[in-house]
């Protein structure tokens, strides 16, 4: 275990560092900043989508909890940064754990439906909350970014880079999270769940107990995505929340590859680039990414990661 | 020494009586076979025992547990194997990766966040041996979807086995195989009778493969049991001609 | 004291009005999904189109008897469109990608409602056979407008309950509820059997929408809305069965109604905790059959 992650740490290493002294400029942080939050949101979805076979409605929900969190902590009292930051993946974590535990004792189409009235409950509630939350306001008045205090280390996020270099850190934790999540023993068992649950049940797997599992920390991860997205747009807004806004993360899963590790970080690399674009020619994005979304389901069935590893995959006999 | 042990069991879906009273008893060691027409109630009865259905009356002991209200994940666990009708396995995992799953539940892993399964030498070594024991040591690497019929067939019980079962409940195991795959599966079966000393019930409708393997015969028809015994027993019983040929 | 009752009573009657709305969309889907195994997630957008069909002909024609079957019938055809194109193109592929397909046309919807009609609320006008005093019910005011939707969405019911029980196609309906692959077994056209039931189940998507335009204002949220509602009804009561979604959506209806007098801040999650109430004691819904997990 020390091997892998020390292994990690070091590709992590060499690429964020060369990559924040080659690009020093504010729009690449932000830039950057943006795909890695996208990227973490989109990799915990596929934890659940890709690699254990649950389609997940209600991940926006658990965004939601994160921004939301993260907003009201930093907004309405005077927590530190680090603990504001630490509650608000707890509270995520233990939302997906409590909505977790309805929702996959059933099958996938009930799971689809259950996960859907989850995120939608979280919406809701977030909308009426209007004393805490904003209402459909949102948390509006922007959000301190008081340093990060830790050992006695002041980390100035007001500043761009440093800013960056927290979200890269916490990026790199998710994604060796999800890492291990999927290359574990727990790993095997999932997508032995995702490929014959009923078998899996036969050799003594407890079926629910392992999508519980794998459903909260996908949860928890969404939440530090949601909750860094609150410090980059300065507030939380509902939409976090909306189940349509798990739009996004599935787009990046497909288009980058469902069934590959790093295909929900190229789908959310190509994402963000995209929706820079885009958002200036048209604010017809929905139908756009619809669109994409129904070819995909219909013809091809995988993103680019996959069509690749597919043609360099050795003929059968 | 009686490891399984059915007692009086019945089961209904709506007003269809599938299993009428049965009640059985099967010994260590033993290898038997359970026939009867279709709609007999065969797959009813394993699911019965492996805790998919739950009896309406009666109860189902295995050694000293009484199985009738357990769920089936923890019935595996107290050394129930099963291959099931048609083929289960996990069909973008490969060969080996399929019979590692059940080597992680036994050695508790399942909840191993902090290693790689790839890494892990122990349950490779094992899995490979498992492969070897049914005859699939060369395929370690094949997806499962991309093997045979037969293949998968002998992998599921590949699967089955690395359980580390007592007892395996094999349902119809040489369905749809050809000649040659027949007769490897019917080694294999008596092997496992014979070298592992497991406890084996099978159904079968190839009645050559089963008078040729099982020591004993149960017939069911229409749910309930209607002939018990040895196959040259069974081979001359009234009932069990007439349940086959008419009524 | 009576002015309570009065209102008690008025709320009761448009909880159960509502209610029926629902049920109308959600016994679509749950028609749908019983038959072609599809989860169509879908299905409140085809509701919405009903609504701005609705609209649209409003505009142009006046007369809301005919529009009223007009629209429904369009938003029929659309689904009758999308099943024949594209989903029967996924019948054999994983589910993920189906409840996806259905998904994203959630999406194109939305839009192309906000590229012909506008992101802003609309109003249907109440036609004018309702713009008269309020009927009365038992000594209590109801709005006209409440009225004709009961005695419609009833109606629609009962006409279902005929076709799916008396009719021949009816029964094919239910056969292939129960097992599709039997039908082509016996010689039946699967495919146009699946067809016709995705056009049945967006008519009566579509007809709800045209029903529930003139009772509030029309956005293109709405579809979003109404989906969550059929899903709590199928889910409550027991995906497969018409007879659970029903009593689950008089259930909704009545506890919306209820709560918005009683417990006005709580109104919202209501349902929510209705659902999970029933999912921890019935998982299963209250007529579902006992589902296996996978």
């Amino acid at each position: 275990m020390v091997k892998i992650i020390t292994r990690w740490a070091l590709i992590a290493a060499i690429i964020g560092v060369s990559a924040y002294f080659l690009f020093p400029s504010s729009f690449y942080y932000t830039l950057s900043i943006h795909i890695l939050i996208m990227a973490i949101y989109a990799m915990s979805l596929n934890l659940l989508v890709g690699y254990s076979g649950m389609l997940s409605f209600g991940h926006a929900g658990f965004f939601g909890i994160g921004a939301y969190a993260m907003g009201i902590l930093l907004q309405k009292t005077q927590t530190p940064f680090g603990a504001a930051l630490i509650i608000s993946i707890l509270l995520a974590t233990l939302g997906a754990l409590v909505i977790g535990f309805f929702c996959v004792r059933l099958g996938t189409m009930f799971f689809a439906m259950l996960t859907l009235a989850f995120g939608q409950l979280i919406y809701t509630i977030i909308i009426r909350w209007e004393v805490l939350t904003g209402g459909d306001q949102g948390l509006i008045g922007g959000l301190p970014r008081r340093a990060l205090d830790m050992f006695g280390y002041k980390l100035d996020l007001t500043v761009a880079s440093n800013f960056y270099i927290l979200t890269f850190v916490l990026a790199f934790l998710s994604i060796l999270i999800c890492r291990l999540v999927v290359e574990s023993p727990f790993g095997s068992v999932l997508r032995a769940i995702r490929d014959n649950a009923g078998r899996a049940n036969f050799v003594g797997v407890n079926v629910q107990t392992h999508r519980l599992a794998v459903f909260t920390i996908s949860g928890g991860l969404a939440g530090i995505a949601g909750a860094l997205m609150a410090i980059f747009v300065s507030g939380a807004y509902p939409d976090f929340a909306y189940f349509l806004k798990s739009t996004e993360p599935i787009f990046m899963i497909l288009l980058g590859g469902i069934y590959n590790f790093f295909g929900p970080l190229l789908g959310a690399v190509i994402f963000v680039l995209l929706d820079l674009w885009l958002s200036r020619v048209t604010e017809f994005w929905m139908l756009i990414l619809g669109t994409f979304l129904v070819l995909i389901c219909v013809f091809i069935r995988g993103g680019i990661l996959d069509y690749l590893t597919r043609m360099r995959e050795p003929e059968e006999e | 020494m009686s490891l399984l042990t059915l007692n009086g069991v019945c089961k209904s879906f709506g007003g269809v009586m599938a299993i009428q009273d049965v009640s059985m008893v099967f010994k260590k060691g033993e290898l038997s076979a359970i026939i009867g027409p279709n709609g007999a109630g065969k797959t009813t009865l394993f699911n019965l025992i492996t805790g998919y259905y739950k009896p309406d009356r009666g109860e189902i002991l295995y050694l000293k547990h009484n199985l009738t209200r357990l769920a089936p994940h923890r019935i595996s666990r107290l050394g129930i194997g099963r291959a099931f009708q048609g083929v289960a396995v996990f069909p973008t995992l490969s060969v080996l990766e399929n019979v590692l799953i059940p080597l992680i539940v036994v050695k508790k892993n399942n909840f191993n966040f902090y290693c790689f399964t790839r890494d892990r030498e122990d349950l490779q070594q094992e899995g490979l041996r498992y492969l070897a024991m049914v005859d699939l040591a060369d395929r370690v690497q094949v997806l499962a979807q991309n093997l045979s019929h037969g293949e998968q067939k002998k992998l599921e019980i590949g699967i089955a086995l690395a359980a580390e079962p007592e007892l395996l409940l094999l349902d119809e195991p040489t369905a749809g195989m050809s000649p040659s795959e027949t007769q490897d599966m019917v080694k294999l079966i008596k092997k496992l009778s014979v070298e592992s000393k497991k406890t084996i019930i099978f159904t079968e409708h190839d009645m050559d493969v089963v008078f040729r393997t099982a020591e004993k015969i149960t017939v069911l028809h229409l749910g309930s049991l209607i002939a018990e015994g040895k196959p040259e027993e069974i081979s001359q019983n009234e009932l069990v001609k007439k349940a086959y040929l008419g009524g | 004291m009576e002015a309570f009752l009065m209102k008690f009573f008025l709320g009761t009657v448009t909880g159960v009005t509502f209610g029926l709305v629902v049920f109308l969309v959600g016994s679509g889907l749950t028609l749908i999904f019983g038959v072609a195994r599809i989860l169509n997630f879908a299905h409140g957008s085809l509701y919405m189109l009903g609504a701005y069909f609705t609209y649209f002909l409003m505009i142009h024609l006046e007369v809301f008897g005919f529009i009223l079957i007009l629209a429904p019938i369009g938003v029929g055809l659309t689904g009758a469109l999308l099943e024949k194109f594209l989903i029967k193109k996924v019948y054999q592929a994983p589910h993920v990608f189906q409840i996806l397909l259905t998904y994203s046309f959630i999406l194109i919807f939305d839009d192309l409602v906000k590229i012909f009609a506008g992101v802003e609320v609309k109003d249907i006008p109440l036609p004018a056979i309702f713009r008269r005093p309020p009927i009365s019910l038992l000594g209590v005011p109801l709005p006209a407008y409440y009225a004709f939707v009961l005695i419609v969405t009833l109606v629609i019911i009962l006409a279902l309950l005929f076709f799916l029980y008396k009719t021949r196609f009816g029964k094919t309906v239910r056969a292939g509820a129960c097992d599709a692959e039997m039908l082509g077994v016996v010689g039946i056209n699967v495919q146009l059997v699946f067809t016709m039931v995705f056009a049945l189940g967006s008519f009566l998507a579509g007809f709800g929408g045209a029903l529930a335009g003139p009772l509030r204002s029309i956005n293109v949220g709405m579809g979003d809305a109404i989906l969550l509602d059929s899903f709590i009804i199928v889910i409550v009561g027991g995906l497969g069965s018409i007879k659970g979604a029903f009593v689950a959506a008089i259930l909704l209806g009545l506890v919306r109604s209820w709560g918005m007098m009683v417990f006005p801040l709580l109104e919202a999650s209501l349902p929510f905790i209705l659902m999970a109430v029933i999912l921890l004691s019935r998982p299963q819904g209250l007529f579902g059959k006992q589902i296996r997990e996978f």
